[in-house]
């Protein structure tokens, strides 16, 4: 989504109703609206010029913190991306024994917000992954769908315990993915909705917790997955890590939001 | 204190702390391997002839506030947020004439609790404690006789 579009968008509506507002209050009669709007509203409009300016400039105001909010977290998806592709290319790119086509780099990061979570499904406050960054070198690119609750795949697992995890699950196989499903289930504690929304059939993980710029807790979680057994174990992790602490000042939003 | 002695250790922590082992996690079998900034900075590793005791001293912002007696040989110190900051290996000269038979590793062992009855974080300590104990071994096997005999 580009949100300098929709920004120049809003500015011009802006512009537009602000231009009309003051052609009307110079003519006496709010322009067309007639028919639309009953006379007596129409009248009230006009005659305070300084309060429906006010309210326009106002709303104009928050189109802009909006624009400068979602523009820096788009700064930091491409930030995050970047990261995920510096980290492939150093790290995995190179390895003989690693098919880059069948491994990918994503970070997830945390955040808080309402789940429909527990035994009745009811909305609560909780704490949740989300991917914020990727690399892949197939061109079939496409975003994790699901936030992983904490202890929640590998993903939320690792984030809980805060330590390197590796883990290998039973390859996907088109005519037994059922079987896939349940060790995904059982091994990761993940529902078979949240299953079935996976876009790629990994079975080889290794995930690392990453924490604030300069501090003790978590940021999220880097994670290398492959859909070849046994691979993201032949990963040097130390050199792994050694590589994502390289790029620990840009995690630095303190509030988890 | 010999600094290639405290290196040496240090290696030996790093070399351990670097290996996945094996946790349960919802009933299934994880590798786990901490972070680096897990790994314990050790500070000092001194022969106290008067006790005669090992004792290793790791790096740490807040102070040794209690110590747990495990057995004869082995106390564990614990800083205010239970993190470990060191150990006192006692009856270091027997454990050093023990060091190449089976008998050190019941002196200095944790012994093992039900998985099961552990939740993350105990799992975890564990985890830590067994990495540690297994260096300090490794240590006692190899450079460690240097600090009695020099």
């Amino acid at each position: 989504m580009n949100y300098k579009y929709y920004y120049g968008i809003f500015q011009i509506v802006i512009s537009v109703v602000i231009s009309i507002y003051v052609e009307s209050v110079a003519t006496g009669s709010l322009l067309f609206t007639d028919g639309i709007l009953a006379e007596t509203f129409r009248k009230k409009i006009v005659e305070h010029p300084m309060t429906v300016i006010g309210g326009l400039l106002f709303l104009n105001f928050i189109g802009y913190v909006l624009y400068q909010y979602y523009l820096s977290k788009e700064e930091m998806k491409g930030v995050y991306d970047n990261i995920c592709r510096s980290i492939f290319l150093s790290e995995v790119k190179e390895d003989p024994e690693i098919d880059n086509n069948k491994t990918r780099v994503t970070l997830f990061k945390a955040c808080k917000g309402y789940k429909f979570i527990g035994k009745f499904w009811s909305p609560k406050q909780t704490l949740y992954l989300k991917q914020v960054g990727r690399y892949q070198s197939t061109q079939d690119k496409k975003s994790c769908k699901i936030h992983f609750l904490p202890n929640e795949g590998c993903v939320g697992i690792c984030y809980n315990l805060a330590q390197v995890v590796h883990q290998e699950i039973s390859p996907y196989n088109e005519a037994k993915k059922e079987s896939y499903y349940t060790t995904n289930q059982k091994t990761f504690n993940l529902s078979e909705q949240k299953i079935k929304k996976i876009n790629t059939q990994s079975c080889s993980f290794l995930a690392f917790p990453i924490n604030y710029f300069n501090s003790e807790d978590v940021f999220g979680v880097i994670i290398f997955d492959s859909t070849e057994k046994g691979k993201m174990k032949k990963l040097k992790a130390r050199n792994l890590e050694s590589k994502i602490l390289q790029f620990s000042a840009f995690f630095n939003h303190k509030n988890i939001s | 204190m010999d600094a290639s002695i405290k290196d040496s250790l240090q290696n030996i922590f790093k070399k351990n702390f670097s290996l996945f082992l094996k946790i349960e996690i919802n009933g299934a079998n994880f590798e786990i391997m901490p972070t680096q900034k897990d790994i314990p900075v050790v500070d000092s590793v001194t022969y106290i002839k008067e006790l005669d005791a090992l004792e290793i001293l790791f790096k740490s912002e807040k102070a040794t506030n209690k110590s747990v007696v495990i057995n004869d040989n082995l106390t564990i110190n614990l800083n205010e947020d239970n993190q470990i900051v060191g150990f006192h290996i006692f009856k270091f000269k027997d454990l050093v004439k023990d060091a190449n038979s089976k008998k050190i590793n019941d002196k200095l062992e944790v012994k093992e609790h039900n998985l099961e009855s552990l939740n993350l974080k105990e799992s975890i300590k564990e985890n830590f404690i067994k990495r540690n104990l297994h260096s300090i071994r490794e240590f006692i096997m190899g450079d460690g006789t240097q600090l009695i005999y020099g």
